[in-house]
């Protein structure tokens, strides 16, 4: 009884930990860090792309805004890891594919002209879509941190 | 159903995935229109597109290859050995009122070069291909 109650909870630990590592999914974007004040690092939320003139990230912790006139660097970059948890839980062939995390920094200046910046992660499926228009109403084009990263979002 | 959801365009349909004109819901579906000399159009139940040649600023096309898992769940494992590709077609343009845009065109396989080619002509700017990869797809 004692050694399946204990297999139950790893099982349990090894999901939870799978879950909270997991890469942001859909519509979602993750506040990973950067100089914004009062918005704690790792923080889940929506980035609003629809206005013209501001990118909007917002969330139950709050957000901020980056008029697209302000930006003056983009980046984009990813980060490869083993689906261990998947491996453990479901099949080790899991350890065969890789989870890529996405991650977008963006260099702008405040209403006071002072040098911002913050990082993103964003879903796998809206890189491509993301870049193009942040590109477009920015006026600056996205350096890419690799030739991987690179051929991930556009091929 | 979600192999049929993922499925690459076909034939004359086509793909606005997504970009800066919000009046067009991502991922919507319809038709690439050529014939007009002065300005590509892209018309859906949704919502429709129009970009005039010459005010195209770039035109990038890429490519992205996954593995057939859908095909291979449902038909033959044997699917997982080819890949299926999705090909697409960044243009950034000025609207009417000079305001720069940026729009990712999902396009079918048998498209690509044509389309390109008509893109390169009447907009006078050269396709950037994001790989050698995608440049040798395009025949190029």
């Amino acid at each position: 009884m004692q050694v399946r109650q204990t297999v139950a909870l790893c099982v349990a630990f090894v999901l939870f930990a799978e879950l909270i590592v997991a890469a942001v999914r859909g519509d979602e974007v993750m506040y990973i860090g950067g100089t914004v004040k009062n918005l704690a690092e790792a923080t889940e939320g929506r980035l609003d792309t629809q206005n013209e003139e501001k990118l909007i990230f917002t969330s139950d912790k709050g957000g901020f805004e980056i008029p697209y006139g302000s930006i003056t660097s983009l980046e984009y970059g990813q980060k490869a890891g083993r689906r261990v948890g998947v491996a453990i839980v479901i099949t080790v062939w899991a350890l065969f594919s890789k989870k890529r995390k996405h991650f977008l920094t963006i260099g702008y200046n405040d209403s006071q002209g002072k040098p911002q910046g913050v990082v993103i992660e964003i879903a796998k499926g809206r890189a491509k879509t993301m870049i193009t228009i942040i590109e477009a109403r920015s006026g600056k084009k996205v350096e890419y941190e690799s030739e991987e990263a690179k051929k991930h979002v556009h091929g | 159903m979600p192999t049929l959801a993922l499925a690459a365009v076909r034939g004359d349909e086509a793909m606005y995935v997504g970009g800066t004109i919000t009046s067009i819901p991502e991922k919507t579906e319809g038709r690439l229109l050529l014939d007009d000399s002065a300005a590509l159009k892209f018309t859906s139940k949704k919502g429709d597109l129009s970009i005039t040649y010459t005010k195209i600023s770039s035109i990038e096309y890429g490519q992205k290859a996954g593995r057939r898992v859908g095909v291979a769940l449902a038909v033959s494992p044997l699917a997982l050995f080819s890949k299926k590709r999705k090909h697409y077609v960044t243009i950034g343009f000025a609207d009417e009122a000079g305001k720069n845009q940026g729009a990712v065109l999902e396009v079918s396989k048998g498209n690509v070069r044509s389309l390109l080619t008509t893109l390169e002509t009447r907009s006078g700017k050269q396709v950037e291909f994001e790989s050698e990869e995608a440049k040798k797809n395009a025949g190029r």
